[in-house]
């Protein structure tokens, strides 16, 4: 049996899955700002319903956007120290394009001359000496800082400088929290620290609440493995976690799109989930939640690490409308609770959600709805509403698809019901599953295991065959250590970059690998 | 004569990625360097060609190797300014003034990185008008001024003064020391004089990238088609619209080499265009025709956005517009298209005018 939850923004959604995938039951609750309340009582809830005794669960699976809504609203962000390897000091300093109200938590940067070359020969025999070191960590403690980051020049190719200062740093401050560039993403100097500072300046945001669930789990009697699902959709284990944050970024929309090409058996598709404040379009390719490429942004600050390949609006079904000079406009604000303020339940906001019902009465409805205030909205600002919003889904989904043929849209999310009908009429295939609401906590329990590697090779003792065949081997390895079916166990992508203008072996190389739980 | 500051620089990069024509490397570290350089030192001056005195001593400022490799060694900028000096000093003479010796991509940032660090002016000029990979590919080498005296320097403090009997010789030794080097180093190659730039540079192939990257920002902020605009802007040729349905990238010699091919979209449907690329997209054309090929320029934009598409940046699924940018009168002449066109880089096709080709279309 699994438990399943999803922590949103607005709701915490748990699940009881058999391990053939059967529904036993659901519960939704709001979150409470501290999530671990929400998740006690949805858990609690939900176990009684489904008649299950805890140690009849075999694993917990947690999906959660605590990480991505820290970034917006920033609270317990960590003042952060950087301590840059390089040759000499680069013209670039960091955090350059950055937003003011997260730079501010970088306190101080730290250099360290590098003493090694691209080619992985050590083109100086001195490292950093111990009292260099020293120094910095006096002056770290002086400073009062929480969280360090290291980021040094060539580490996806050779990591070896990371850790020797890492392990010197831990030797002065064994408590401090500590993250290496090497193991967050790849070349890229500038893109990979933003990355890595990132993670340094959430270590606290997360932490908390991860001990709490680990305390949680204990005290409910689930004495089972506990997953939080990462942006690429697999699971991690709670110390990860805490030590990656970062990586949780992608979380909660990944589930969501998992959960919907298993509740519609689509292993293609395109989903649409249509939620409070967003609605997130993206696309399952093998059954996977398809990752984006190359370098990409979180909240304006450029990073070169994977996440989930989606496009978000930045609306959903609790955005205020309002009406300036004669045209409509969909805000970017919602409502706090829609099923108080919401015009379809009584209230006297104007939402996007009470615009569908506007126009299409029938799209849902529940006991507390009542249909008389919507009399007085204009049907016609109402259908511009409804056109735009359906423009703009439809548009994104054409950017998703690859041949003009195209793939099935799934749709899932509380606002799902005002889609259904709606998008394509007869053209195409859309599918609105039964479970669609909670498809986030559904998602999280199918989260298979992952490996990855990423990183540069010189190819002058080796074929390239050879690196793939070694680091596969050790990816496989990875799986199974984690707890993962040998026989599920899988490469599935492997991609070559090559270093343009360069005629030299060098190349980067990304693989990565995927295992089902083993259960029992 | 005009100041550069930090919205000029986002705009000439844009249009830098565009006449990178996909390679040229991604203007992304340079742009940083020449933001930060500028915050720190002050916004840079740009000349025009005719204000630079016929004697002066001008130098173009470039990287060399692999961009990707840069992007990981993030420059302390020392490396240019050694070069300069080592170069001042062996020719007894001070720089007057900087450029790019390319249009394209990282490569049109460094100069400005330098130039604000050095209290130099920029010039606004280069010596291809677009990208290419090899260091004898400028208009420069079609006039017959030499690459070298010139120097390399790396982040380590080596330099080196090269001294070449012909400007293949140049890109072969330096091309093989800057791997040697840690796999990028900082040029500063082409030292000419004034008149020199003034006859044989392109001229004002920075107001036209600031024009482009400009073009295509308002066109974002005011709602517009930015395919048009930047066709206005580079009287160019739409030459495709389409969705990429296959890339091919082989990696075996360690190039970035291999094709892309998309599905016709709206008016092209039912065709299907197949680019192929060596760093730079270099030949576009259909089963029945040819479309556009180098030394003319095809860059690939995003079909919403307008912004280029780097050969890296090409995915599956991405929706395009490809076009086709006539190139600078020099490079049509018999040395020019030795030197850049389609035989050199080992396409059995004639070279043929964008412009002529998109009038009647030459069969394949």
């Amino acid at each position: 049996m699994k438990l399943g939850i999803d922590v949103g923004g607005t709701h915490t959604d748990a699940v009881i899955l058999r391990n053939d995938g059967k529904l036993l039951s659901w519960k939704k609750q709001l979150t409470s700002s501290d999530i671990i309340s929400s998740i006690e009582l949805a858990a609690k809830e939900v176990l009684s319903e489904a008649g299950i005794a805890p140690h009849q669960i075999d694993g917990v699976f947690v999906g959660t956007t605590h990480v991505q809504n820290a970034l917006y609203q920033p609270v317990n962000l960590s003042k952060t120290a950087l301590v840059r390897i390089t040759k000499k000091p680069s013209l670039v300093e960091p955090a350059v394009l950055w937003p003011n109200q997260i730079k501010k938590y970088i306190e101080k940067v730290y250099h360290l001359k590098s003493f090694y070359d691209y080619t992985g020969t050590m083109s100086e025999t001195t490292t950093p000496s111990h009292d260099e070191i020293k120094q910095i960590c006096i002056d770290i403690e002086k400073n009062k800082i929480e969280s360090i980051c290291i980021v040094g020049v060539y580490s996806p190719l050779y990591e070896a400088e990371e850790i020797y200062i890492w392990e010197s740093i831990k030797s002065h401050l064994p408590e401090i929290s500590i993250t290496m560039s090497h193991e967050i993403a790849s070349i890229g100097f500038i893109e990979r620290e933003n990355a890595t500072l990132l993670n340094a300046i959430f270590s606290k945001v997360i932490r908390q609440a991860m001990i709490d669930l680990s305390v949680l789990c204990k005290k409910l009697l689930l004495n089972c493995p506990c997953w939080i699902t990462q942006n690429d959709g697999s699971l991690m284990e709670i110390q990860e976690a805490i030590d990656y944050p970062i990586f949780t970024i992608g979380s909660g929309v990944t589930n969501s799109f998992r959960g919907a090409s298993i509740l519609s058996g689509l292993k293609e598709c395109i989903v649409v989930d249509f939620g409070g404040s967003t609605i997130d379009i993206g696309k399952i390719l093998n059954g996977q939640p398809e990752a984006s490429l190359g370098s990409t942004s979180i909240f304006s600050i450029d990073v070169n690490m994977q996440v989930p390949k989606m496009y978000s609006l930045p609306y959903g079904g609790g955005s205020l409308i309002s009406v300036k000079k004669e045209s409509v406009q969909i805000n970017e604000t919602i409502v706090s609770d829609l099923e108080q303020q919401g015009i379809s339940w009584g209230g006297n906001t104007w939402t996007l959600t009470d615009s569908f019902l506007k126009v299409y009465p029938g799209s849902f409805s529940d006991e507390k709805m009542t249909s008389k205030g919507l009399s007085k909205l204009s049907t016609e600002a109402c259908q511009k509403v409804i056109n735009k919003v359906t423009g703009e889904i439809k548009e994104k989904i054409n950017r998703l698809e690859l041949k003009s043929e195209g793939f099935p849209v799934v749709l899932v999310g509380g606002g799902s019901s005002l889609l259904v009908d709606r998008l394509f009429g007869k053209y195409k295939k859309v599918y609105h599953p039964a479970g669609h609401h909670i498809s986030n906590a559904i998602g999280a329990c199918f989260a298979p295991l992952s490996a990855k590697t990423d990183k540069v090779f010189w190819l002058n003792d080796r074929t390239k065959q050879e690196v793939i065949e070694d680091e596969t081997e050790s990816l496989f390895q990875q799986l199974l250590d984690k707890g993962a079916k040998s026989e599920s166990i899988e490469l599935v992508s492997i991609e070559e970059f090559p270093f343009d203008y360069l005629k030299g072996e060098v190349l980067r190389i990304r693989l990565k690998a995927l295992g089902d739980l083993e259960f029992g | 004569m005009r100041k550069i500051g930090k919205q000029e620089i986002e705009d000439i990069a844009i249009g830098a990625a565009l006449l990178g024509t996909g390679g040229g490397g991604d203007p992304y570290i340079g742009k940083l360097m020449a933001l930060q350089a500028i915050e720190e030192y002050g916004e840079v001056t740009l000349l025009d060609v005719d204000e630079v005195p016929d004697d002066a001593l001008v130098v173009p400022s470039s990287m060399m190797g692999a961009p990707t490799v840069m992007l990981e060694k993030a420059p302390s900028g020392e490396e240019a300014i050694e070069a300069f000096q080592l170069l001042e000093k062996y020719l007894g003479k001070k720089i007057y003034a900087t450029f790019p010796i390319e249009a394209g991509g990282v490569n049109s940032m460094i100069p400005f990185a330098l130039a604000a660090r050095l209290g130099l002016p920029v010039i606004d000029a280069d010596g291809m008008g677009r990208a290419f990979p090899e260091l004898q590919m400028v208009t420069f080498y079609l006039d017959g001024i030499p690459a070298t005296p010139g120097v390399f320097a790396d982040e380590k403090g080596n330099t080196a003064l090269l001294s070449t009997i012909n400007n293949i010789w140049t890109e072969r030794i330096a091309r093989a020391a800057t791997i040697q080097m840690g796999g990028s180093t900082m040029v500063a190659m082409y030292s000419m004089t004034g008149k020199n730039l003034k006859e044989s540079g392109i001229r004002n192939i920075l107001k036209l990238e600031e024009e482009i990257g400009k073009a295509i920002r308002f066109a974002k902020q005011n709602n517009v088609n930015p395919i048009n605009e930047v066709l206005n802007k580079v009287g160019g040729f739409e030459l495709f619209r389409g969705k990429v349905s296959d890339i091919n990238r082989k990696t075996e010699t360690g190039f970035a080499r291999g094709t892309a091919t998309f599905d016709g979209l709206n008016e092209y449907k039912g065709e299907t265009l197949k680019l192929s690329f060596q760093n730079e997209h270099l030949l576009a054309r259909t089963e029945q025709r040819l479309l556009c090929v180098t030394p003319d320029l095809i860059a690939v934009l995003d079909a919403e956005t307008g912004l280029p598409i780097t050969t890296e940046g090409i995915r599956y699924g991405a929706r395009c517009v490809v076009i086709g940018i006539p190139c600078h009168p020099k490079w049509r002449t018999e040395k020019g298209i030795e030197t850049v066109g389609p035989k050199y880089f080992g396409y059995d096709v004639d070279y043929v005018p964008v412009e002529e080709l998109m009038k009647k279309g030459v069969a394949l």
